[in-house]
């Protein structure tokens, strides 16, 4: 093929920016939490109860957040309710604002129903919203893997990556509220810690695995072999390699074998949010770089700022929606029936 | 006279383009197209090997796709294709998602920054419905691009069709593009990764 010399092209932008890498991360985390607070209500796991409470609200944090963000980072956002009912069967955009309307509200009632202590209706319940939680974490998967000529982005292991990642992410979300804030959180219990150490290890295992077999597949095309090049050797080199696989998985995996302490699980639970949230930066911007048409590298516009805020945002919600979730529904609800919860709320 | 419904394609006879960029600069005079983006765009290069070195052009726009991955994945509906398979934003509905824009395999697509929706060539769908000619076509010096119905088999169109060998961008995308180029060059047409290597972007 002719090696020819470009003289003029235009340089085009990328289209999913930063604000959609945090949502992507936030909404991945809010259906692990929600996957992970059924354990004990749902699949009977009784070292895994006191989790419940605290993992749904924390649940509920992370997705306002996101949904907040997606609607900012709209061209149009006074638009969004158009989404509701114009609804186009083959986008998975369309089906991503019905998961999250019904994820967010099958959340809530959840939340309901766990302070309330009915067991049989929290069990119907949870199941719907494990429905919808690993529905969520798939579709944003999806929401890349069905925009087409992206290499890293159209693979069905994709949607399925990102829900594992979203369950590493939740996984160490509970665990950074359980070493750094039990109060708030009311995550105080250490029952559950042996199993989540355990299921961290295996979940990250399996993120690597999926990891790799989707990179291995990508030689199979040049726009794949570059796409690769792009991110281990190129300019995603120190976010991909140092960031997402060093320090966001390999550490914490090493970390979790050599100690069972309570502080290098919190270390290493700081350290695969980080790894997750590099992974959706990589697969979402890394995506988009190379280009499609002509030579020229595509362009991120816009920096980080709004994407700090939310960020900072999430934090605080995740860290106290709990303790507020608690005050709010033990003042409304009768104290007949918050006194015949056996599992009352730990703050 | 044909029981067919106009289908409008365009045909670009990249032999005869000259590379003057009047297409360009006409067509963000008549969309308005904000500064930094653009309808249609000319890319460049130098091939070949001396003595036998030439200019390649190739003139970019919508491709208006049969199967067009920005209808399929718009979540308001807001890319309608006309009975002339023309398709266009909808400015009422388009909510500025930017999906579409990531799913055009041609980069045929912007966010308008002053109006926050999606934007393209709709191969100005104004003038062609009060009978004119696209701005880009009438303002063409060397007559490369021509516009008009595929189902007239006396159309200018359907006669160049016919007469030469024809491209469309992309075809392993499959998305059945309805603009055809006369003597694509393929240093433009494909993206060489090699390039991008070698100055170190990838």
């Amino acid at each position: 093929m002719a090696n020819g010399n470009l003289i003029l092209d235009v340089q085009h932008q990328i289209p999913f920016g930063m604000m959609i890498v945090f949502y992507i991360f936030i909404a991945g985390m809010a259906a692990g939490l929600f996957i992970f607070s059924s354990l004990g209500p749902v699949f009977g796991m009784k070292k895994m109860q006191p989790l419940a409470k605290p993992a749904s609200v924390m649940a509920l944090a992370a997705v306002i957040p996101g949904v907040i963000a997606l609607i900012v980072d709209l061209g149009q956002p006074l638009r969004f309710f158009k989404l509701m009912y114009r609804f186009n069967p083959s986008s998975a955009m369309s089906w991503g604002t019905y998961i999250l309307t019904i994820f967010s509200l099958i959340t809530m009632g959840y939340i309901y129903f766990l302070w309330k202590g009915d067991t049989r209706r929290i069990k119907r319940v949870g199941i719907a919203g494990l429905v919808a939680a690993v529905s969520l974490g798939l579709y944003t998967g999806f929401l890349i893997a069905l925009a087409p000529a992206h290499p890293l982005w159209n693979s069905a292991l994709v949607p399925v990556l990102f829900l594992v990642s979203g369950l590493v992410s939740g996984l160490s979300m509970i665990s950074v509220g359980a070493i750094f804030f039990p109060k708030l959180t009311g995550l105080t219990s250490n029952s559950a810690d042996e199993m989540m150490h355990k299921m961290k290890g295996w979940f990250i295992a399996l993120e690597l695995v999926l990891l790799v077999s989707h990179l291995m597949a990508l030689f199979v095309s040049d726009a794949g072999r570059a796409v690769f090049h792009h991110l281990a050797t190129g300019d995603k080199m120190f976010s991909f390699v140092i960031l997402q696989i060093g320090m966001g998985m390999v550490l914490p995996i090493v970390l979790l074998l050599v100690s069972k302490s309570k502080a290098m699980m919190g270390i290493s639970s700081i350290l695969s949010l980080i790894g997750v949230f590099a992974l959706r930066y990589n697969m979402i911007i890394g995506g988009q770089e190379l280009p499609r048409t002509g030579q020229m590298m595509r362009t991120l516009e816009g920096g980080w700022g709004a994407t700090v805020i939310f960020l900072v945002l999430s934090v605080i919600l995740l860290i106290f929606l709990p303790t507020i979730v608690n005050k709010v529904i033990n003042k409304f609800l009768s104290p007949s029936s918050s006194g015949r919860d056996t599992q009352k709320h730990a703050v | 006279m044909s029981t067919k419904a106009n289908k409008y394609v365009m045909v670009i006879d990249l032999r005869k383009c000259v590379g003057c960029h009047a297409c360009t600069v006409k067509c963000k005079m008549e969309n308005d197209v904000p500064e930094g983006h653009f309808r249609t765009w000319v890319v460049e290069a130098d091939v070949g090997v001396y003595p036998n070195v030439t200019r390649a052009k190739l003139p970019r726009l919508c491709n208006h796709c049969d199967d067009a991955p920005c209808v399929t994945v718009c979540p308001v509906n807001a890319n309608k294709r006309n009975e002339h398979g023309i398709i266009s934003v909808d400015k009422d509905s388009c909510i500025g998602c930017r999906y579409c824009i990531a799913a055009c395999p041609y980069d045929a697509r912007y966010l308008n920054p002053e109006t926050g929706i999606a934007d393209k060539c709709d191969f100005c769908l104004n003038r062609v419905e009060n009978g004119l000619m696209p701005a880009c076509v009438s303002t063409c010096i060397t007559h490369s691009r021509v516009f008009g119905d595929i189902n007239d088999p006396n159309s200018e169109v359907s006669k160049l069709l016919s007469k030469h060998a024809t491209q469309v961008l992309n075809p392993e995308h499959g998305t059945q593009p309805n603009v055809y180029y006369i003597g694509l060059d393929a240093t433009l047409s494909d993206t060489n990764f090699q390039v991008l290597r070698d100055k170190g972007a990838v």
